[in-house]
Formats: C-alpha cells, sequence, structure tokens
C-alpha cells in the first residue's frame, strides 16, 4: 500500500490548446476516458460541449489487473475480447474531441494498436485527440493517477497509487503510432510527461 | 401482501420512540443516506424524550421474510412523526424485481430490479447491493451500488464512491465522488428549462422549448461543490 498524497496541479499547454481548437464550435461531443470526473464534465459542459465519460483505466484494471501479469494478460484474447466489450464501444465518428490523459501508457502491442485504431474510428475527421507520455526512461515506477481540469491552463492531479508503465515511447515511436491521423502536435514540458494533440 | 399488510400496521403502531439502529447497515454513507431525511429532522423539532422501542431496520426487515416494504402511515396512525419516519419505500437486498416500478414516495433500492423504475417527484437511493439494470426517473438519484440505463434525475444526481453508473445521464446537477465508474454522456439542463419541461403541456410549454432550443447545454452549470454561478472565461469565447 503506498499512501496518496493530495491531489496536485500541473500546467498543461495541452488542454489549453485542445480547447483552443474546437473554440469556434458548441455543442461538441467530448469524450472523456477518465471514467468519472465531476471536475472534467464541469469544465466541458462550460465550454458548451456535451461531456461523455469513459473508464479506460478502469477496463484495464478490471480485465487485465487479476491473476497473472498485467501486460501478459493483455495477449488473452478472452481479456481482451472483455475490455472491448466494456470501453470505446461508441459508434464511428461519435467525438469531436477526446481527452485521453496517460491512458494508452499502459497497454502493450497488439492491444496499443488496436486502441489507437478504435480511438481513429470514434473520432470525427478533424477532431482532436489529447494524450500524456511519461517521458523519464530511468523510473521503473509511475503514479497511477486521474487528471481533472482545474481550469484553462491547469489539472489537479489525484494519485491513486503506483504502478510500472507499460513502455516509454520516443517522439518518433509516438508519431508512428498515430501515423493513421492528420497531425500530430507535441509540446515541452518542465517534468517528464510529455503533452501531445493529435489530430485525426 | 397480506404478510405484508400486517406487518407495515404492526410496524407503524410501533414506530413511536423508534431510533434504529443503522450500524448493521454495511456502507456508512449508505447508513447516513437513509438515516439523514427522516432521523435528524425529528431531532431538532421535537426534543422530548421518548422511550426506545426498537423496530428493525430496513435491512432487517428483509432478513424477516419481508423484502419488500413500504414503511408508510397508511392510517393506522396519525402520529406525525410516523409520516416524517416512513417516506420511503425499501427494497430488500434479496428481492429481484422485473417490470415497471412507479412510485409515489422516496424509495430505496438494495435489491435487483430490471424494467424501469419512476419516482418523478422523489428521491431514489440505490443501495450498497443495488443493481439496477432499468432506465431511472426520479427528482433525485443517489447511487451506491450499480445502475445500467439512463438516469433522468429532476434535480440533481449523486454518483458516491463505490457506484458503478453506465447510462447516460440528464439532470440539473451532478456529484461524482473520486473513485465513482461512469461511463455514458451528461447533459446538464438549466434549470429554468427542466421546469419548463415539467410543465409540457401547459400554456408556455412551447415557449419554453424555443427557449430550451437556444440555450447550449453548459450555459451555467450549477455542478455541486462547485460555485452555482460561474462565468464563463471570456477568453475562451473568442
Amino acid at each position: 500500500m503506498h499512501p496518496t498524497p493530495p491531489p496536485d496541479r500541473r500546467l498543461s499547454n495541452g488542454i489549453d490548446q485542445f480547447f483552443h481548437g474546437l473554440r469556434d464550435r458548441q455543442g461538441l461531443r467530448i469524450l472523456d476516458l477518465a471514467g468519472g470526473s465531476q471536475a472534467n464534465i464541469q469544465y466541458v459542459a462550460e465550454q458548451g460541449h456535451k461531456p461523455t465519460q469513459d473508464g479506460l483505466l478502469h477496463a484495464l484494471d478490471e480485465c487485465f489487473g487479476s491473476g497473472g501479469d498485467f501486460f501478459g494478460n493483455q495477449s488473452d484474447d478472452k481479456r481482451v475480447a472483455q475490455f472491448c466489450s466494456m470501453t470505446l464501444d461508441h459508434p464511428d465518428g461519435s467525438f469531436q474531441g477526446i481527452l485521453g490523459w496517460d491512458a494508452l501508457q499502459y497497454l502493450v502491442p497488439p492491444l496499443l494498436d488496436d486502441v489507437v485504431s478504435q480511438l481513429h474510428r470514434i473520432t470525427e475527421p478533424g477532431g482532436l485527440l489529447l494524450l500524456y507520455f511519461h517521458a523519464d526512461e530511468r523510473v521503473t515506477e509511475l503514479p497511477s493517477v486521474t487528471y481533472h481540469i482545474a481550469d484553462r491552463k491547469n489539472v489537479t492531479v489525484a494519485q491513486r497509487g503506483r504502478t510500472r508503465p507499460a513502455k516509454f515511447l520516443s517522439n518518433r515511436q509516438i508519431e508512428q503510432l498515430f501515423s493513421g491521423f492528420t497531425a500530430i502536435k507535441f509540446f515541452v514540458t518542465r517534468d517528464h510527461l510529455r503533452e501531445v494533440i493529435v489530430r485525426r | 401482501m397480506g404478510g405484508n399488510t400486517f406487518n407495515v400496521a404492526r410496524l407503524s403502531s410501533t414506530m413511536k420512540g423508534f431510533r434504529p439502529d443503522l450500524s448493521i447497515l454495511p456502507d456508512r454513507d449508505f447508513r447516513e443516506e437513509i438515516a439523514s431525511p427522516m432521523w435528524n429532522r425529528r431531532k431538532e423539532e421535537d426534543p422530548a424524550p421518548r422511550t426506545m422501542n426498537p423496530v428493525p431496520a430496513p435491512s432487517d426487515l428483509s432478513r424477516e421474510g419481508i423484502p419488500m416494504s413500504t414503511l408508510s402511515s397508511r392510517g393506522e396512525t396519525s402520529h406525525t412523526d410516523t409520516h416524517r419516519v416512513a417516506s420511503s419505500a425499501v427494497i430488500g437486498k434479496s428481492v429481484v424485481i422485473k417490470g415497471q416500478i412507479y412510485s409515489r414516495e422516496d424509495l430505496v433500492i438494495d435489491g435487483e430490479v430490471e424494467g424501469s423504475v419512476e419516482a418523478n417527484e422523489n428521491k431514489i437511493v440505490v443501495g450498497p447491493n443495488g443493481r439496477v439494470n432499468a432506465g431511472v426517473k426520479a427528482r433525485e438519484v443517489v447511487v451506491h451500488g450499480s445502475i445500467k440505463g439512463n438516469v433522468e434525475a429532476g434535480e440533481k444526481i449523486d454518483i458516491r464512491r463505490e457506484a458503478k453508473l453506465v447510462g447516460d445521464i440528464k439532470t440539473q446537477r451532478i456529484v461524482i465522488e473520486d473513485g465513482a465508474y461512469f461511463k455514458g454522456s451528461v447533459d446538464i439542463q438549466r434549470p429554468e428549462v427542466a421546469k419548463a419541461a415539467a410543465v409540457a403541456g401547459g400554456p408556455g410549454a412551447a415557449a419554453a422549448q424555443q427557449h430550451a432550443a437556444r440555450v447550449p447545454v453548459g450555459g451555467s452549470i450549477p455542478v455541486a461543490g462547485a460555485p452555482q454561478q460561474q462565468t464563463l472565461n471570456p477568453d475562451l469565447k473568442k
């Protein structure tokens, strides 16, 4: 058991740019993969958009967290089928924006590629994805957190525990992962969290 | 339901001075949820000491073979306390109901329900053992257990820490505790729009619908725990 420190706060240019990129439109459908964040629902609704929540991390924990190795379990067809039935099962082109946070950090291929394909499928052409990738290759364990939007440029970070990332991806690898998308933009941060906006 | 009627009468007649031991309920928040509207009010208004005459708590009733009970006074006694105490119907944790439920009083669901649940003017509490596979419509909804279905809460929905909700939500106010699982969309309705919808069919209904069409979904979001009047950041409106 690791003690859970109080929520921290960090600057996020990614959040700012994500909503800036959607600024001219209202009533957009925005998917949040945090799966139950009141702050995110509030913020998205305040921007005049329609928030939708989907707990990708919750589905990961539930489908791959029990028995055996978390990453090894991601190759188990039965578990993968359960995972696919729990999350990202939205109609094609459902969303104009997706807040993916650091969820992809805990997936290994081929499931990682499948999830990226699903994100591509459910995002409307021109839609945006916001993603975080940890970049410090020296660490063996990462805080497992939920991100809540505090305001236009800040998120609060509520730590739930600690976990091991699947793999650290370089900028080049991230570009390759999203090769089916139109554009990708990286944001420099002071900490070891890479912020990325991908345009479908 | 004859046995049930008998027991309700017996229950009503023994309600005077009833202060149940809710500690047997498994979840602290749920205990408070059940206890607060019923017991706290009397404490303020009626300071006179009363004799203790313990009666089983709602969860005990289900164990005793009265899994679904209406804790309402039905005329057996006119004691005002009893009316206040007896404002919730309880579906016990061993009960499975398939079909449509309409309630004109607050409803606590700690069992399994499949179909639809409506308590338009009242509050529905899904207890920690409650599993609702149905559309839910109420004035206020509190979720400790799980709901799979769309929820329409006229005033407020409160999704607690251990809750799991899969379905779309339509409400004026939403509270989600950290740790709760929610999958679905949220449609925040402005109070005046919701009121107009409630009187749909009345003389102002058409005008209200036109007004609703003009109001963006998130125009003013009275999300609980946040300031009631929030203005949009002017920079974002540009």
